[in-house]
């Protein structure tokens, strides 16, 4: 398994390089933004830029991963590594160990990093910590629903699904918020106080708390069935 | 001989990088702040900061070690190896978690007899704080590598060293005393147990020695059992992120933490220590037995 890892960073290692630029502006920007912030602009920053650039960074891996499949996109690659001897399923869980392995590496960076912004801020009460890992999660339940779609029908074919289903979200966001309840919002002196209001609430502590729990066990069960889907997808690809 | 030898070389040059960068910036920063950091109000996040990138150290020693005396990544300890050994990953969670309860029902019988025991938890707010819970508990697991970062020093590379040297059960002793004494620093700037105590740092960093003997027995068990680091080190996050102490202030009636609050760190551990002592005795018997049934299996095969 590790060679296949290792095959698969070198194959993706371009845009690993490309990963990397960007976390470093990001981190230098947000660094730099919060050392450079007046007193009274820190909690915004904290609150508010900090969580949005992990976010930011977070999303990079999820928008770079379909480079990871497109080198199995040649006519006979497929069934090359079908053939090998760790087979179409060692080749999976391969690419599902790479991204598991790239979206730890994130984590990481963005946890030392708000290490050192909550240094600079001189403040820990708004730690990232918790924010971290649902971002996490949510990146690698996002990574568990587009996987399945790269492996079997193609990078193009899967990049319209993972990404149009963005689009359907905010599509659902936009019509919920122009005919939905939105009194809530609207009622609101404090819209940041009002979502802290929302997020602590029994049913949303209950979803946040089962949320990594079912990301984790939903990755494991889209590695399975990208097995059959992928050896699938090489033999309508032959045909 | 010659292989002996290397080995106490690797093991210095591992340990001296491991311990260093602590007795040098602690004693600063206290100096800085002309107060143990730990028990410093203005010193928060510097010491959230130390205490962070220092679980790292150990990792960093490990890493460079390897590369300086050019002895290459195998028995590295970094692969999974999940498949038959899940038994292992899921006692790394729920040994320490009970651990945890069994140190509430003691504090209570120890320090907090006078409340029925059903007075000692909060009454509102239940769902929230079992969430929050079990929240940090899965933080603890995803956010494993600030542990990673001692384990894969402590069990990766200096409990095999010591092994090679020592047998099993002293190099468990060893180990424990000497990742005690690694915490020495910490402790004399007030972490884990303050500054306010009778023979302040001498008695913390003994107890300190002790709890770790008990610990390093345990996650050591987990480490040969599955030769991975993960499920040691999220046994250790789960003990800093999870432990008793975080359980009471989450789960205690005020009453209860009130009593609590009025008792001394020190006077607390022997508490977190009983169920250590008995996990990592047992862990100790089953390492050693271990150990023999490998050398009768050795003699049979050679016979």
């Amino acid at each position: 398994m590790s060679g296949i890892i290792y095959k698969n960073f070198l194959a993706y290692k371009l845009d690993l390089i490309a990963l990397g630029v960007m976390y470093i502006i990001s981190i230098l920007a947000l660094i730099l933004a919060t050392a450079s912030a007046p007193a009274h602009n820190l909690e915004g920053i904290l609150t508010g830029i900090c969580p949005l650039i992990y976010f930011f960074m977070f999303f990079m891996v999820s928008i770079f991963d379909h480079q990871l499949f497109a080198v199995d996109e040649k006519r006979t690659i497929g069934s090359f590594n079908i053939s090998c001897p760790i087979g179409a399923k060692g080749h999976v869980e391969g690419k599902y160990y790479t991204l598991l392995i790239i979206n730890i590496a994130t984590l990481v960076i963005c946890f030392l990093t708000d290490t050192v912004i909550c240094l600079i801020a001189n403040s820990t009460m708004y730690s990232a910590g918790s924010i971290l890992m649902l971002l996490f999660c949510g990146n690698i339940l996002y990574t568990a629903f587009g996987n399945p779609f790269y492996l079997r029908f193609g990078i193009q074919l899967g990049n319209n699904v993972k990404f149009g289903s963005i689009g359907v979200l905010v599509t659902v966001g936009i019509i919920y918020f122009l005919f939905g309840d939105i009194s809530f919002i609207l009622e609101s002196e404090n819209l940041l106080e009002t979502i802290m209001t929302l997020l602590s609430s029994d049913t949303a502590m209950i979803i946040m708390s089962i949320f990594p729990a079912v990301s984790i066990l939903l990755y494991y069960v889209s590695c399975k069935i990208s097995v059959p889907l992928y050896k699938k997808g090489v033999e309508a690809y032959e045909q | 001989m010659n292989s002996k030898k290397d080995t106490v070389k690797r093991l210095v040059i591992y340990l001296l990088i491991a311990f260093i960068p602590f007795w040098i910036i602690l004693p600063v920063l206290n100096s800085l702040y002309n107060e143990p950091i730990y028990t410093s109000e203005k010193a928060v996040p510097v010491a959230y900061a130390v205490g962070v990138f220092g679980m790292l150290i150990p990792s960093i020693a490990h890493l460079i070690t390897r590369l300086i005396t050019k002895e290459g990544f195998k028995n590295s300890y970094l692969g999974l190896n999940f498949k038959g050994n899940e038994k292992y990953y899921v006692a790394s969670v729920i040994v320490k978690l009970l651990e945890v309860f069994a140190f509430v029902i003691l504090v209570w019988l120890c320090f907090a007899k006078d409340l029925h025991f059903s007075e000692i938890f909060a009454s509102d707010e239940a769902v929230k704080r079992i969430c929050g819970y079990i929240l940090t508990i899965f933080a603890s697991i995803i956010v494993f590598f600030p542990a990673f970062g001692e384990e894969w020093g402590w069990r990766g590379y200096m409990m095999p060293k010591l092994t090679e040297l020592m047998g099993k059960p002293l190099a468990i002793i060893a180990g424990g005393i000497l990742w005690g004494l690694w915490h020495a620093p910490l402790t004399i700037s007030g972490h884990n147990f303050g500054t306010d105590y009778k023979f302040f740092p001498w008695l913390g960093i003994l107890l300190m020695c002790v709890f770790c003997i008990f610990m390093n027995a345990f996650l050591t068990l987990l480490t040969e059992k599955t030769k991975s680091i993960y499920p040691a080190s999220f046994c250790h996050m789960v003990n800093n992120n999870c432990g008793g102490m975080i359980f009471i202030s989450l789960f205690g009636s005020e009453a209860f933490i009130e009593k609590i609050s009025s008792v001394n760190a020190v006077t607390l551990m022997p508490c977190m220590m009983g169920t250590s002592v008995i996990v990592g005795t047992i862990s100790f018997i089953l390492i050693i037995r271990d150990e023999k049934t490998k050398k009768n299996t050795e003699t049979a095969s050679k016979l």
